[in-house]
């Protein structure tokens, strides 16, 4: 049986990262923090990490919200059917061609209107799985992301999948390779660290 | 050259002087009005009578015929049944332009389907124009047929949709935005005159379902009302004959009047629409004939007059009347700090065609032109330069 996974289109991308619209109704709706992949064709495919989730203000909105009693079929409309009401960015983690993950940026950025699926806990332990977890360098140079919290939801994501399928040491290898990334960062390490150990209360 | 500003600045000033100077009378001439509708209010049948009389006189008159109702009544919001359903329709259009590379016309129909209790749907129905249907009658279509069959096509989606949702027990309002006058009318143009009447027969289908529909008027610049009371006026001149081009009340409008008279959520006395234009709806049909009141959608403090014309087959139940009033409001409750009904801003919404959009259009069309390998046209020189000046 094949998951519908597909949840939202992308708006705009560049090398590091890509914007992406989605209605709030649609299944799978992601949360901050999760895996998701962008099919670009056949055999290529980009992986990103989820956050920034905003909604886009327009005039219509800001009429409704100044008004006292909105009926619930306005709020129903705003929400399901007027142009997209959610968008969120996309921090490019790494791609996929011809079957070989790669954690490096990806070479071709995925063209508008993408369907953008959210990545099942198999294929998150395949996206991690490769390499050497190189791909959280792109994660610690994000501009915009707030770091700590982002490492924090993936990794909780990342753990659960990783445990679910036999290995539970996964995220033990994830907070070395961590400590090693920021060894010459006190601050930001620490950063991170705090929110890990909210990951650890949390996680299996 | 950029615009003279220092001209354009005089020129403002010196007419909002003018402008000043006009304001006491045309207070006075307010006052006059009101004075008037307040003695006629209850003359209905001395207005119809005087009305008749000026009709042989001055064909081209334009003005309001009264109702059984108080001239100067003001109506309360009936409370709405529990479910409706309110079909909104709006059309946006793409004028065929001969300087571009392909010349091709869209029209654009967006409809909102609002129903208590349900999530709203939306509808959008886009139709491309070619070769000739460019040229109806071996003449260019024009701005006036073009606005024409978009209003048809609007009426057309709102019956196609009011057939569907009907069997749901529960009154059915479409609504478009603007006057059910059409944009334009036929005069003496065959093609105008058959849209003209398949319009008409939209109607009568709505007649015959029962589905009620009204015209929503935002800003009102009319003054049925107020050229009512100016032949009460010209009578006593003895001046009958120049009904319609005498104007003694001129400068006044009818939502001067009515945003003295009508409290918020209040609407006017009912009235017929008498002009030449308005009296080809009724020709076959007295149910057809146009009607409207206007309507206080403001505040107290506040007051927005609209005018919301519906036909005679809608105005001659007062439980319908009293329907769209409370059905208006609100819709132009969820929207209250600039009120307009919410559906028809969603329809208008779905169905505008941007700019942007038309050149994905024409890319797409020269690309299937090429396709099949032939070659599109190409730019015209005044098209070719004016592109070049919003370019800089």
């Amino acid at each position: 049986m094949t998951m519908n996974t597909g949840f939202g289109r992308l708006l705009g991308a560049s090398t590091l990262e890509s914007l992406v619209g989605c209605r709030v109704t649609q299944e799978n709706v992601p949360a901050f923090g999760s895996l998701v992949r962008l099919p670009v064709d056949d055999h290529y495919q980009v992986y990103g990490l989820v956050y920034n989730i905003h909604i886009e203000q327009d005039n219509t909105v800001r009429q409704l919200a100044a008004t006292g009693n909105i009926r619930e079929e306005v709020v129903r409309d705003n929400r399901e059917n007027r142009t997209v009401p959610i968008e969120f960015n996309l921090l490019h983690v790494g791609y996929e061609d011809h079957g070989h993950i790669s954690h490096l940026l990806p070479p071709r950025i995925p063209l508008s209107l993408e369907v953008i699926h959210l990545c099942t806990p198999a294929e998150v332990v395949r996206f991690t799985s490769a390499g050497r977890l190189g791909y959280f360098r792109h994660i610690l140079r994000a501009q915009q992301a707030p770091i700590p919290e982002l490492f924090a939801a993936h990794l909780l994501q990342a753990s659960r999948a990783h445990a679910a399928g036999g290995d539970p040491h996964w995220i033990q290898r994830a907070q070395q390779e961590i400590i090693i990334l920021l060894r010459d960062d006190y601050a930001a390490l620490m950063n991170v660290l705090n929110a890990l150990a909210d990951v650890a209360q949390t996680a299996p | 050259m950029p615009v003279n500003f220092q001209q354009i600045r005089e020129q403002i000033q010196q007419k909002l002087t003018q402008l000043e100077s006009r304001t006491q009378e045309k207070q006075d001439l307010l006052e006059k009005a009101l004075n008037l509708l307040e003695e006629y209010s209850q003359k209905q049948n001395d207005l119809r009578e005087l009305l008749n009389q000026v009709s042989h006189l001055a064909s081209n008159l334009r003005c309001a015929e009264p109702s059984d109702e108080a001239l100067n009544g003001s109506f309360d919001e009936q409370p709405a049944p529990e479910h409706w359903i309110l079909l909104a329709a709006d059309g946006s259009q793409i004028a065929p332009d001969p300087h571009r590379a392909v010349e091709f016309g869209v029209i654009n129909t967006g409809l909102f389907a609002f129903q208590t209790g349900a999530s709203p749907l939306e509808r959008v129905k886009s139709e491309m124009l070619l070769f000739d249907e460019l040229y109806p009658n071996h003449v260019p279509l024009g701005e006036e047929m073009l606005a024409l069959q978009r209003d048809l096509r609007e009426r057309g989606l709102l019956l196609t949709q009011a057939l569907e949702f009907r069997q749901k027990e529960c009154p059915l309002i479409t609504l478009t935005d603007g006057p059910l006058e059409l944009y334009r009318q036929p005069q003496q143009d065959d093609t105008l005159q058959k849209a003209f009447e398949d319009y008409l027969s939209v109607l009568s289908q709505m007649k015959k379902e029962g589905i009620i529909t009204a015209g929503y008027v935002d800003r009102p610049r009319s003054d049925y009302v107020v050229s009512l009371l100016e032949l009460v006026i010209l009578r006593e001149a003895q001046s009958l004959r120049d009904a319609g081009k005498k104007r003694p009340l001129w400068g006044v409008r009818d939502v001067d009047l009515f945003s003295r008279i009508l409290a918020p959520g209040a609407r006017s006395a009912l009235f017929g629409i008498h002009s030449l234009s308005a009296k080809r709806f009724s020709m076959d049909d007295e149910d057809l004939a146009l009607c409207f009141f206007y309507l206080n959608v403001g505040k107290q403090e506040n007051p927005y007059i609209v005018r919301v014309e519906i036909p005679r087959f809608v105005a001659k139940h007062a439980d319908r009347v009293a329907l769209v009033q409370s059905i208006l409001l609100d819709q132009c409750r969820q929207l209250s700090a600039h009120p307009y009904p919410y559906a028809l801003h969603r329809a208008h919404e779905i169905a505008v065609v941007h700019y942007d959009e038309r050149q994905v259009l024409e890319n797409m069309l020269a690309m299937e032109i090429r396709r099949r390998g032939a070659e599109p046209g190409q730019v015209s020189h005044k098209q070719s330069h004016k592109d070049n000046i919003s370019r800089r």
